[in-house]
């Protein structure tokens, strides 16, 4: 029974991969001269993002430890958060508000990935080290320890396998990247997703297409396999004062990437509102329930599918499975599910959902659940040998240690969904979300109006994410 | 606890399905009984063409008005796509009319699908731009001659097509990629077409001033209107926006006497449509004067119909001596791929 839930679990996430599968007729493998250099770039490019992210992250993370008042606390972690809830799209625009003209290229692209991915890393090196070492930390501060002798000496050799995790989330992030090195990378800079896109737009070549997202996700597996297995931090967080950690004067720089956005934004709105009134012919209410709806019932299959997990866990090959495995390219995943028979709205809304989870559900695992469920295993192991049955496991033991972590997993879902385009053009038009509302009007020279659009965005977006957090307490009451 | 996590899934569902009712309500406000009906006409377009500032939506409710029928609408947010979009229709669920096809892909169209022949129209009251022996099975329903749009300021505009590659505009330019935007390849045939054989030293000369090759017009429009490029290549009708809406007239277009290419629309009829009459009806509908009026003034393109642009902001557009492009049946963008490498 559990494997075969197991085995539903893995089918579900291979699901575009195997509705292409029986849809292509011929299959041809295409010469290395056509993937090599873009996975090379793509490699090169996501390498030096990922690094750049995980310094400057390191930096916001010193910075946030300055803020320790629960709720100042709650305000710096949204203001980290806050790149992350907007399509990249409106980033660049955001970031092209602050220099004309903006010095396009390589230097440009990681700029723009270390904006959207630092605040991730700040967030998760934050709940690493309060998990995992808080207590190192104070009592290296009373025996009166250095800050470098610490970072040297303790954090580092015990933090390792999970920063190089983190490393991997983040380049995967960066490696998988296309509206950002599309946009900034100037003249050319091509990653595989790019490549993908090309081979379908220009050559209808769905085969090849296929084959370089199989290579990108086999690449990030390989990746993820060589990787030591990370530590498993605890569960509940206990929330030190560690101002040992924290360096006088930085704190401010907690809410860069957040003022960048926003400055970028103020910039677009105040030349939107010079225009005049753009918003009078906008079916505004229509597209704030669509991203609500698309939002929610995303955040809800990705409960229900992290209450799967919980109950097939733990298992060696699903974990490998799950620690390197990475969604095809949203075109790929968006067009499998036009694949599917079209029943009308609800159904496309099905498959709106299924698509955008299938993207999120991988990354997030990795990031959020799948170590958080690994420090479970030994509890796990004792209950099954005291008797006890595996949904009492889940529901029992699993689930009221990780509920927090599940439900705002589960609600980064649902914000990350609010903005989405990519998936959402594709596989239903029936469906006008915010951000497809924004891309209209960009599309039509109204720049400005999809600019001004981005505050009710970000509110779904907050919405969202809070009624996750938010529901937390009530679920494990 | 587990009963927690069941109530509040029930409590989510829940919400989900109140935000559908009330989004349904919304979007059903006014609708008679006597317009839920059989004859379901199935729409295939570009995601533009029927947003809210689009003319698609109106177009698409006094049809459904006059012709009694329900109009299913599928879009894709890049007109490339639809071509893409078809085909998988043609596998889920059939398509009775495709509208937005680029002239350029056509014979795409022609060698991928079966197309349903063309309505009696009359041919006589179109602008001669749009006349095309190549277009078959397809009717042309708005067009617009391309050029580069730029904002009125201290440097002069090219004034021959070779101005292009002078130092003057190092890094100025925005363009499209002609391996996934149809401007971007009405560009590149442009060059072809001017340059011959010297296409490739031709675009090594231009390469230093462009300032980015974007995947879609609307990217590099918006580099251009956020001061990031002087130059963006688009339709001359864009000045129609800035002149009629903005009231900018700062925006002008490059003439250019080599003469410009012309972007046509089309609008197509698979040969497996169902409700194959209600295609022809919107078809005819939409050469109607009032809907052309309509394509006109919401996506800033020239109407197919003489004299609908007649007293309007259009009308006062620069005339550009148009060049019908040679337009090769296979692909061959070497030139391009020579000077920006994939």
């Amino acid at each position: 029974m559990r494997s075969s839930a197991r085995l539903a679990l893995v089918l579900l996430l291979l699901l575009p991969y195997l509705i292409w599968l029986q849809r292509i007729p011929a299959w041809s493998l295409p010469a290395p001269g056509e993937w090599l250099p873009s996975l090379l770039h793509a490699v090169f490019q996501a390498a030096l993002s990922a690094l750049s992210s995980l310094l400057f992250g390191f930096i916001l993370f010193v910075a946030a430890q300055g803020w320790t008042t629960p709720r100042a606390r709650r305000w710096t972690e949204l203001a980290l958060l806050l790149p992350n809830m907007i399509p990249p799209l409106f980033l660049v625009l955001g970031l092209l508000s602050w220099l004309a003209p903006f010095p396009y290229g390589l230097g440009a692209v990681i700029v723009a990935h270390v904006l959207l991915n630092a605040g991730l890393v700040a967030v998760a090196l934050d709940r690493l080290l309060h998990a995992k070492m808080g207590g190192m930390a104070e009592t290296a501060w009373i025996l009166g320890g250095s800050r470098r002798a610490f970072w040297r000496r303790i954090a580092w050799p015990y933090l390792r396998a999970d920063v190089a995790s983190l490393f991997l989330l983040v380049f995967s992030l960066c490696l998988t990247s296309f509206s950002i090195p599309l946009v900034l990378g100037g003249q050319r800079l091509v990653t595989l997703e790019v490549t993908i896109f090309e081979v379908i737009r220009s050559e209808g070549r769905w085969d090849k297409a296929l084959l370089f997202a199989a290579l990108q996700s086999l690449f990030l597996f390989m990746l993820a396999w060589s990787l030591p297995r990370p530590f498993a931090p605890g569960t509940q967080v206990s929330r030190r004062h560690l101002p040992f950690l924290s360096v006088r004067g930085l704190s401010g720089l907690v809410f860069l990437p957040a003022f960048i956005l926003l400055v970028g934004w103020v910039i677009g709105v105040s030349q939107a509102l010079q225009v005049g009134n753009m918003l009078s012919e906008i079916p505004l209410f229509e597209a704030v329930i669509s991203s609500l709806v698309l939002g929610l019932s995303v955040g809800l299959l990705h409960l229900m599918l992290f209450l799967w997990l919980a109950l097939v866990f733990p298992n060696p090959w699903l974990e490998r499975f799950l620690s390197g495995y990475l969604a095809p390219s949203p075109t790929i995943t968006g067009f499998a599910m036009l694949l599917l028979p079209d029943n009308g709205e609800i159904i496309n809304l099905l498959k709106l959902t299924v698509a955008l989870t299938l993207i999120s559900f991988p990354l997030l695992c990795r990031w959020m659940v799948h170590s958080a469920l690994n420090s479970l295993r030994q509890q796990i192991s004792v209950a099954r040998v005291l008797g006890a049955t595996w949904p009492a496991v889940a529901f029992e033991i699993v689930w009221p240690q990780l509920a927090p972590q599940l439900m705002r997993a589960s609600g980064l879902a649902a914000l990350w969904a609010s903005g989405d385009f990519a998936i959402s053009g594709i596989v239903t038009s029936q469906w006008q979300t915010l951000p497809l509302l924004m891309n209209e009007l960009i599309g039509s020279y109204r720049l400005e109006a999809a600019q001004l659009l981005l505050l009710p965005l970000m509110l779904v977006g907050l919405s969202l994410y809070a009624l996750f957090v938010g529901a937390t307490r009530y679920v494990t009451h | 606890m587990r009963n927690r996590i069941v109530v509040f899934s029930i409590i989510l569902v829940s919400v989900i399905f109140a935000l559908l009712f009330a989004r349904a309500v919304h979007l059903n406000r006014g609708l008679p009984y006597s317009q839920f009906t059989e004859k379901k006409l199935r729409l295939l377009t570009y995601s533009t063409f029927m947003a809210a500032a689009g003319p698609g939506a109106e177009i698409v409710k006094r049809f459904k008005r006059e012709h009694g029928c329900e109009v299913e609408i599928t879009t894709t947010t890049d007109a490339g796509l639809l071509l893409e979009r078809l085909k998988i229709a043609q596998v889920a669920a059939s398509v009775d009319l495709v509208l937005g096809l680029d002239g350029l892909y056509l014979h795409f169209a022609e060698a991928q699908t079966q197309w349903h022949p063309v309505p009696a129209l009359a041919r006589d009251k179109w602008n001669p731009a749009v006349h095309s022996e190549a277009a078959g099975a397809f009717v042309p329903f708005d067009w617009s001659p391309m050029t580069f749009i730029y904002k009125q300021g201290k440097f002069e505009p090219p004034q021959v097509f070779h101005d292009l590659a002078r130092p003057a505009w190092r890094a100025q330019i925005a363009l499209q990629d002609p391996r996934v935007s149809s401007p971007g390849l009405q560009f590149f045939y442009w060059v072809k077409d001017l340059m011959g054989a010297g296409s490739a030293d031709f675009l090594r000369r231009l390469q230093p001033n462009v300032q980015s090759v974007s995947p879609s017009w609307a990217f590099s429009y918006g580099l251009f209107k956020k001061n990031q490029a002087r130059l963006v290549f688009s339709y001359v009708t864009s000045l129609a926006y800035h002149w009629g809406f903005d009231h900018d007239r700062s925006f002008q277009a490059v003439v250019l006497p080599e003469g410009h290419p012309v972007q046509v629309e089309y609008v197509g009829i698979p040969a497996t449509c169902r409700e194959c009459e209600l295609a022809e009806a919107f078809t005819r509908t939409l050469l109607e004067p009032w809907a052309q009026q309509l394509i006109m003034q919401k996506n800033f393109m020239f109407p197919v119909l003489k004299g609908v642009e007649a007293g309007t902001i259009f009308s006062e557009l620069p005339a550009l001596k148009t060049r019908a492009l040679v337009i090769p049946t296979s692909r061959d963008l070497s030139e391009w791929d020579q000077v920006f490498p994939r």
